[in-house]
């Protein structure tokens, strides 16, 4: 398709000239690796931020002997796979529906997510954590995780922080950390990079 | 350093979060659950079918707690049967106050709704908010009353669906219009001033009752009994049992201030009752 502008005496000011690869367009609209996968990676984002917030504000009330924190599963593996900004983005939302859905004032859980999407980036940055180092990247990201999300709450509320008692810790630091650390996130990375290599290959 | 240009600046802004307005902060609030809410309904049904699978305890029961009900239970069961006369004096007076428990109901302007506690932050205000598992779909609404069987608890901040957040009266942010309803003076309750430093598991019991507006020469004295008053909100119920008149003050501007011994013991609450007022004041 030409569209041209033209002067008075009938000069051609401007031609714009558009045309259509049916081949290439039909190839972006219906492959796999076309529009459905940037559709895929945004509703997955989405759905995953919201369920895996979900999931953490209903969990201590029905297994309140097991920390488990889906949220902070969740931004760690986005730290390590995704690109910089996206990965950030999504911990922030995280972080807000936390604050949201604890009536706690925005800003704490969003600044516990960050750091640990961050640090998460940081330490697989340079590595292939889905194929070559998965197991590496998986352990450093769950230990890293867990300690700067539960040392950062610790922090943030530190006046009220009782005595650091043996058994305390016990529970809230290595129980949270063993089980993260052996079976939710080399579970959950699974899954998700499962999910992402049928849309990837 | 592009990296870390990133990482600061989204840092900074959640940090910036934190000085967000409060007001500001309840619409956000308010709209995020908008979105979790659903997942959070979701995820709590599979989790209670789970649980149900792996044990039949309700929510927020450990076994152990079930264990140490049980071993209470078999005490009390104990203690009745070898009670003889003192169980069956029990029970008529038991009878009794059933009677007039019946006869208030029938004449109150009020509904009480029964809540469970469903979080209390350790490490977080204890003494300063909870949450309870009743919300907007069962009537409640922010500045209902929440009582215990001693006394009034706290108010109810905001409210979502299934859920409550309640201010405690230990909270350095309770404020409320109290009434002393037998000397006809009115005041403002405030909770433990922030000065006192946090001592964890203990309730404050700092509670004081300043701006008294009094007819003519009426005075207050220790004992008196201090009760809701109903021109702090519509949603208020009139006349709640609060606490006592302990030790009177004076402010160095001369303002008399009166501490106030809650009757709420604020360190055992598990279940609580929302009082929905049912007429509304002109």
């Amino acid at each position: 398709m030409n569209a041209q502008i033209k002067d008075s005496s009938g000069r051609q000011l401007l031609t714009i000239s558009i045309r259509f690869d049916h081949q290439l367009l039909a190839d972006f609209l219906f492959s796999r690796n076309g529009l459905p996968r940037y559709l895929y990676h945004l509703l997955a984002a989405l759905m995953l931020c919201v369920c895996c917030c979900g999931i953490q504000l209903s969990w201590n009330l029905y297994f309140a002997d097991l920390p488990f924190y889906p949220a902070l599963l969740y931004a760690a593996f986005c730290g390590s796979r995704h690109p910089l900004v996206p990965a950030l983005l999504q911990a922030l939302l995280c972080g807000f529906l936390l604050d949201a859905g604890y009536f706690q004032p925005l800003g704490s859980h969003p600044l516990l997510l960050l750091a640990t999407a961050a640090a998460c980036h940081l330490l697989c940055a340079g590595r292939e954590p889905r194929r070559r180092h998965f197991i590496r990247c998986t352990l450093l990201c769950a230990s890293v995780a867990t300690l700067v999300y539960l040392g950062g709450k610790m922090l943030l509320r530190l006046p009220a922080t009782p005595s650091l008692t043996g058994e305390w810790l016990c529970h809230q630091l290595l129980l949270p950390w063993l089980f993260h650390t052996l079976a939710a996130f080399p579970a959950l990375f699974a899954l998700l990079d499962r999910l992402d290599r049928f849309f990837d290959e | 350093m592009k990296k870390a240009f990133v990482i600061g600046s989204f840092i900074l802004f959640a940090a910036a979060l934190l000085l967000v307005p409060q007001g500001t902060q309840q619409r956000l609030r308010a709209l995020g659950r908008l979105f979790v809410q659903p997942a959070q309904e979701l995820s709590a049904a599979g989790l209670r079918i789970a649980r149900e699978a792996l044990g039949g305890l309700p929510a927020n029961f450990t076994v152990a707690e079930r264990d140490q009900l049980l071993g209470e239970l078999a005490t009390v069961r104990l203690r009745l049967e070898s009670g003889g006369d003192h169980v069956r004096r029990l029970e008529n007076d038991n009878r009794f106050l059933m009677h007039l428990l019946k006869l208030q109901r029938e004449n109150t302007d009020s509904t009480m709704v029964v809540a469970e506690v469903i979080r209390r932050d350790p490490l977080q205000g204890f003494y300063h908010e909870l949450l309870l598992n009743r919300g907007h779909n069962d009537g409640l609404k922010p500045g209902h009353a929440v009582v215990s069987v001693q006394g009034l608890v706290g108010i109810v901040g905001e409210v979502s669906a299934r859920t409550a957040q309640v201010r405690l009266i230990s909270s350095p942010d309770f404020v409320l219009p109290c009434r002393i309803q037998a000397r006809e003076i009115t005041g403002i309750l405030h909770g433990p001033d922030s000065e006192q430093p946090a001592r964890l598991l203990v309730p404050p019991q700092r509670f004081t009752l300043d701006s008294i507006v009094a007819p003519g020469n009426t005075s207050i004295s220790s004992g008196d009994r201090v009760s809701t008053c109903g021109l702090g909100s519509e949603n208020l119920q009139d006349n709640l049992p609060v606490g006592v008149v302990g030790k009177a003050e004076t402010t160095r501007s001369g303002n008399d201030v009166y501490q106030i011994i809650p009757y709420a013991e604020l360190d055992r609450l598990r279940f609580l009752m929302v009082i929905l007022p049912n007429k509304k004041r002109s």
